[in-house]
């Protein structure tokens, strides 16, 4: 994991045929390894699902949400999924829009991790309702009894929000497998063949493909882009609409989204390390790219920082009573360790990605990410839990302690989003054969 | 040295140091000198005009043009500095155009000491009477001004070394086409020349930890300076996004008033392929994303203001609809998002540097209304928008002084990078 391991030498670049076998390989019949993940991830879902099951049984009593706190781990780990799924939109969308080309190779894991990490969110809310089968509440039909839902209420924002992106998401990923699935297809024989073969939807590479396909991968990369700031925003006003101190906020919305980027470029890089080696694909993850997801890490935190900051700074230059008061007890209170913890991971440790030599050594950066995945689950505990737990009447104060069904269920989620990650590295390339290509014969012809 | 320069510049660089030195004037045209003189005459006699007969409406007048001239021209070094970091390739034939804006920095500075004497005028906690909550350990006269004062200092002195670096580069090669003051202060600048390597080398070290650092200043800077010099014109009232308004909206600003300049240059000097249409369409790009964005963070401000309802917050947009002012704010956000974005949508109009020049103009107009909507209607306590000859000469003297210190500028540089490579290097080092 030393610093030269990550560079690749010009001589080493792999030929077109190469980068086909290299990225494919992982296709292929697993080694125990991956059978052993997988099973970890089993025992995880198991764990969790069985926890949810007590809970639909027995009531929402199993957790410790109470008056006032109200909201407690499973909205923390909603939002913290919500946020994770960021990362997949902006390396696709935005870094293609930008023409950032070190996003080539990581757009597609960075993508998938999106979809499943929408699929993990989209969990916890029916887990949060209790009784689970009157979900379709949350939905907005026509119903014949008139129960409308409410649509001044941020959550039914939020069920467009991530709805949309969900569905965009899905399509934009989709959309840039079809010409891997033709080379899949094409290496493939009997009912892989068959079926790689369908959803290539008849690619055949030509120049009218191409063309459609560039053009189509444009436009959705445009709709894509403001859903990078729609639907963090959107969640973040599911707290800001309330007056709730630390949660009414003109802020949320931008710090929510430099916070869900931030988290999402976190996961990217402590998923794509050990995907890395696995999958020996050090010849197409370089230096070169982790060095920038790292500076935008980097770039990230100080925002995220900054909004930190600006929290306190303003309660103290405001002078309200209960602004200081709220953000005081944050800092100092009951809840001052996962504050801190917070601070520590989110905003002190990211600061060592100033120097090379952190952003270059590959076991650093995998620690500084952890850090970074925990910090941003804390903070959205410390925003969620600290403020409930705290309004405005001191009479009305209380504290939220999650129970073990909580814990269970939220690692749950962690088992369930990597399952289907397994899954997909194995069904399908986790990086992204046509681009690549594309720039490996960019490469051969100027050099490296 | 010269012949080293010419080399290093035929290899590397975008555009031929020939071709850059082109666009040296070695002075200010005397129609342009005069105008910018006269407006800014006309400024300073209205100014002290309506000093005698309405100070409060003299000085609210200082404040807005002060807040909108200032984050434009801090903006303009900003975007080079996000160049630097960024290794934004494409912004190379706007980066002097956007750097020059800085030369009205010192003047800034010297207005914002000037305004220590307005301030009674205009801050409510400085009233008898006021009531409201204020951090009287943070916000007194002396503190305020001396505070952003020293911060501005350090702001603006950062930003002058760090064109200082930027320049460098093309000083020894620009000093042998002027005369006067204006070769000795270039030569000064390429003073100790170390050769081309070297002065790169040297160059990129510091500004890749410097060009940071300056962007963080600004932010904290100006953030500091927005809640100061007009958040607090509203007792009790506390938006945590205001800085970013301020801040964004400057850079936003600059953006728009490159692409007018920009469009004029290559009018003048005949350079379509240094401001071809691709190059004008990068930059339309970024400015549709930028007035994407400070919409955004506007509604962000609006919409939890809105919803909440809490009347020290609400007060914000009532003083702004109420008196008068509605129309106003209207065309506040016509002219910064809903033009722009109607006009921005499409691909050829973003290509076509004459159209994006008067996008650039309307989005000029709407934040200029925007910063002096940020002051005004919180201050003043007449029937309907004060909207006459104070409001005008003011306005046009700090537009004088603008023109004057660019042109100023602008006489004693090049319009594009003539060694722009030695500084962020080749493209292929690039994305």
């Amino acid at each position: 994991m030393a610093t030269a391991e990550i560079d690749v030498p010009a001589e080493a670049l792999p030929t077109l045929a190469q980068a086909n076998d290299d990225i494919s390989r992982p296709i292929y019949p697993p080694s125990w390894r991956y059978y052993l993940l997988l099973a970890i991830c089993g025992i995880g879902i198991l764990a969790g699902g069985t926890a949810w099951a007590i809970q639909i049984r027995n009531g929402i009593g199993m957790t410790g949400i109470n008056n006032p706190v109200s909201w407690g781990v499973y909205i923390v780990t909603f939002v913290f999924w919500v946020g994770i799924a960021h990362s997949g939109t902006l390396i696709s969308a935005v870094l293609y829009l930008v023409r950032s080309g070190w996003r080539t190779t990581i757009n597609r894991a960075a993508e998938a991790m999106t979809i499943f990490a929408v699929m993990t969110a989209g969990l916890f809310p029916l887990i949060h309702l209790g009784r689970v089968w009157y979900f379709y509440y949350l939905v907005p039909y026509p119903s014949t009894r008139l129960l409308w839902p409410n649509f001044r209420s941020p959550l039914v924002w939020d069920m467009f929000a991530i709805g949309t992106y969900f569905t965009i998401s899905l399509v934009f990923w989709y959309l840039g497998l079809i010409p891997d699935l033709a080379v899949l297809r094409d290496k493939f024989t009997g009912i892989k063949k068959k079926l790689y073969g369908a959803f290539s939807l008849g690619w055949t590479g030509s120049v009218r493909d191409w063309a459609h396909y560039r053009r189509l991968y444009l436009y959705l990369a445009g709709i894509a882009t403001p859903l990078v700031l729609s639907v963090h925003s959107v969640v973040s006003w599911d707290f800001a609409m309330g007056i709730v101190p630390g949660w009414h906020s003109t802020i949320f919305a931008p710090y929510f989204v430099a916070g869900a980027i931030f988290s999402g470029i976190a996961m990217v890089i402590t998923i794509m390390i050990p995907l890395r080696w696995a999958f020996g694909l050090e010849k197409y993850i370089t230096k070169y790219h982790f060095d920038n997801m790292s500076k935008l890490l980097l770039f990230t935190s100080l925002i995220v920082g900054y909004a930190y900051a600006i929290e306190f700074f303003l309660a103290w230059w405001v002078n309200d009573p209960i602004e200081k008061e709220s953000f005081g007890w944050r800092a100092t209170g009951y809840y001052a360790l996962p504050f801190w913890i917070m601070v520590f991971c989110n905003v002190v440790v990211p600061m060592s990605l100033w120097f090379k030599r952190t952003r270059n050594n590959l076991a650093a950066l995998f620690v500084v990410t952890i850090f970074v995945n925990i910090g941003m689950w804390y903070e959205r505990f410390v925003i969620i839990v600290t403020s409930l737990a705290h309004e405005f009447e001191p009479g009305g104060w209380g504290i939220y302690v999650p129970t073990t069904t909580e814990i269970l269920i939220m690692i749950g989620s962690f088992a369930w989003f990597f399952f289907w990650f397994l899954l997909f590295s194995r069904t399908l390339p986790v990086i992204s054969i046509a681009e690549v290509k594309e720039h490996l014969a960019h490469e051969h012809e100027h050099g490296h | 040295m010269t012949e080293e320069h010419s080399t290093l510049s035929a290899d590397t660089s975008v555009v031929s140091a020939e071709r850059a030195l082109s666009t040296v004037h070695g002075r200010i045209s005397g129609l342009a000198g005069l105008l910018w003189l006269a407006a800014f005459a006309i400024g300073v006699a209205g100014f002290a005009v309506a000093l005698g007969s309405d100070p409060q409406r003299a000085w609210m007048n200082v404040w807005g043009n002060f807040l909108f001239w200032t984050a434009l021209a801090q903006a303009g070094v900003i975007f080079a500095a996000v160049l630097v970091v960024a290794k934004g390739h494409w912004g190379k034939p706007f980066r002097r155009i956007a750097e020059a804006t800085g030369a009205f920095l010192p003047f800034s500075l010297i207005i914002f000491l000037l305004m220590y004497f307005g301030a009674p005028e205009i801050f409510p906690w400085m009233k008898p009477g006021f009531e409201g909550h204020i951090n009287r350990d943070w916000l007194t006269h002396d503190g305020v001004f001396i505070r952003n004062g020293i911060l501005l200092a350090i702001l603006f002195g950062a930003s002058w070394y760090f064109l200082r670096l930027s320049l460098r580069p093309d000083a020894p090669m620009i000093a042998q086409k002027q005369t006067g003051w204006r070769k000795a202060m270039l030569e000064r600048l390429s003073r100790g020349w170390r050769g081309d390597e070297e002065e790169a080398e040297r160059a990129r070290s510091i500004l890749a930890w410097f060009a940071p650092v300056l962007i963080g200043l600004w932010v904290i800077i100006f953030s500091l300076l927005s809640f100061d010099l007009t958040m607090s014109l509203m007792p009790s009232f506390m938006s945590m996004i205001w800085g970013a308004l301020y801040f964004v909206g400057g850079w936003l600003s600059m953006l728009a008033i490159v692409a007018f300049l920009a469009h004029r240059y290559k009018e003048h000097y005949s350079l379509e392929d240094v401001w071809g249409k691709w190059e004008f369409h990068d930059l339309g790009k970024l400015i549709f994303a930028f007035v994407i964005f400070w919409s955004y963070i506007w509604f962000s401000q609006f919409l939890p203001i809105w919803y909440g309802n809490i009347g020290r917050e609400t007060q914000f947009f009532e003083l702004r609809v109420d008196n008068g002012f509605k129309p106003l704010l209207w065309a506040q956000m016509t002219l910064i998002f809903f033009i722009p974005f109607a006009l921005l949508l499409w691909r050829k109009p973003k290509m076509r540097s004459r159209h994006l020049a008067i996008v650039g103009v309307v989005i000029l107009l709407g934040f200029w209304l925007e910063r002096w909507m940020q002051v005004v209607p919180s201050v003043w306590k007449g029937e309907g928008p004060p909207l006459g000859w104070q409001e005008l000469t003011i306005a046009l003297g700090f537009l004088g002084l603008f023109g004057l210190s660019y042109s100023l500028y602008q006489s004693v540089m090049a319009k594009i990078p003539v060694q722009e490579a030695l500084i962020i290097g080749e493209r292929s080092r690039g994305p």
